[in-house]
């Protein structure tokens, strides 16, 4: 066949299976964005941002600091082991210093993000079992997050 | 000392324990303890609850990398971390009841007893004849991973999940005891109890040291032992370390990570004994 010939027949071709053809595509995308959303790619590429972010944060908060008081007297204060800290340790107190730009208080952000980030993977992990039908390690992830969860109240507890 | 230049060296070494972490499956505490104590002079609650933070970080470094590559073993670590999560919680009660001294003189037995079993075992690159158990044949925990070490695939089975399950309950609870990960006794758990590949061992425990770390995270936080200062450099060393030391893992062969991880017992354990016996280095 001439050129010309091919291609008039493809073009008189393609309106007859477009609705179709594009139709089936959108279907695949979607399929393909739900198994991502889920994937064991998507759960290890968030986990390896969020820890970037979070690192982030902490190494901000450090920079900040060094940059005030890295150059200037002895680390002695801020290393010394005291009863009653000056850095947060409550969320209250880590909310007040973020709010002040403290920046210490950015950098124990950062760490505690660090830290939230292994609780909610664990709970993704439950989530993805559920989705693919694994109920025994989906009931095995539930039981991990539910032991860590409580951990939080039993610190706020006893701490 | 100038701040900065404490930062910097907390950091520099950091990143060696991060290294070393993410091959042997350990959260640098048994490394960054004694550094941070002993060396850099900081009270023992300070390291501590830096130490904590190393394991965490070091765990979200290598866990990463290892669990996209499928050689640490997602199940058996969330099965065992069932174990670890309630040890680590009972830890930090059980703090307050046994007195110290017993606790070093027990782990320092325990590391010992796992430092001669494992060196009698190094020369061993992969377990063999493993028949798994009923438990593991019930949760679907065997597995394969592509070793490039020994350039081919490695099919393993998993035995001995519920004596595991026992001894995580230990780990667990000296993690919330002493603010370690733990990875010195899960590995050897894992290597010797359950028979998995010592790669798929150390993997699979700096998966599990994460979470077992984060259990006990809240409490050291709210009691004030983490001071950003000190876990900041700590974090952030390790974390890179961590990272790059993943890499490391796909080129050692399996018994010269056992060999190492050996050394490495050795001395923490006489750490330990002595600590036992009264003579306290920090």
């Amino acid at each position: 066949m001439s050129p010309e010939v091919e291609t008039r027949s493809l073009a008189m071709e393609q309106p007859l299976y477009a609705g179709t053809e594009m139709a089936r595509e959108a279907q695949g995308t979607l399929k393909k964005l739900g198994e991502a959303l889920l994937g064991e790619a998507f759960v290890g590429n968030l986990l390896r941002y969020g820890v970037f972010a979070s690192i982030a944060v902490c190494a901000i908060g450090a920079v900040l600091f060094l940059a005030d008081y890295g150059f200037a007297g002895n680390v002695q204060p801020m290393i010394q082991y005291s009863a009653r800290p000056a850095f947060p340790h409550s969320v209250a107190a880590l909310g007040r210093g973020i709010a002040a730009f403290n920046p210490m208080a950015l950098s124990a952000l950062g760490l505690l993000l660090l830290v939230a980030l292994r609780v909610f993977q664990v709970l993704l992990a439950a989530v993805t079992y559920v989705v693919r039908k694994n109920y025994k390690f989906a009931y095995i992830s539930l039981f991990v997050f539910a032991v860590l969860m409580s951990s939080l109240f039993l610190g706020k507890a006893g701490g | 000392m100038l701040p900065a230049v404490f930062f910097g060296v907390v950091l520099l070494f950091s990143v060696a324990a991060g290294i070393l972490g993410a091959i042997l499956g350990l959260g640098g505490g048994v490394i960054l303890v004694p550094f941070l104590a002993l060396v850099m002079g900081l009270n023992i609650h300070y390291a501590i609850g830096a130490s904590l933070v190393s394991v965490i970080a070091t765990s979200s470094g290598a866990a990463a990398v290892y669990v996209r590559s499928k050689i640490s073993n997602l199940k058996v670590g969330l099965f065992l971390s069932m174990a670890t999560t309630v040890g680590a919680i009972s830890g930090a009660y059980l703090a307050g009841i046994i007195p110290d001294r017993v606790l070093f003189i027990i782990f320092g037995v325990v590391l010992a007893y796992s430092a001669l079993a494992m060196f009698r075992k190094r020369k061993t690159e992969l377990p063999v004849g493993v028949v798994a158990d009923r438990t593991s044949e019930y949760l679907e925990l065997s597995d394969s991973y592509h070793d490039p070490a020994l350039g081919r695939y490695v099919e393993y089975k998993v035995t001995g999940a519920l004596p595991g399950l026992g001894l995580m309950y230990v780990a667990g609870a000296a993690s919330g005891l002493l603010g370690i990960g733990s990875g010195i006794l899960k590995v050897p758990a894992m290597d010797l109890v359950m028979r998995l590949p010592m790669k798929v061992s150390s993997a699979t425990s700096n998966f599990m040291i994460g979470i077992t770390a984060a259990a006990s995270a809240a409490v050291y936080f709210l009691r004030g032992d983490i001071n950003p200062f000190i876990a900041a450099p700590v974090a952030i060393g390790v974390l890179g370390g961590a990272m790059a030391g993943t890499h490391f893992l796909h080129n050692f062969t399996s018994s010269g990570i056992r060999t190492f991880f050996v050394v490495i017992l050795v001395l923490v354990s006489l750490q330990m004994l002595l600590k036992g016996v009264g003579v306290a280095f920090y």
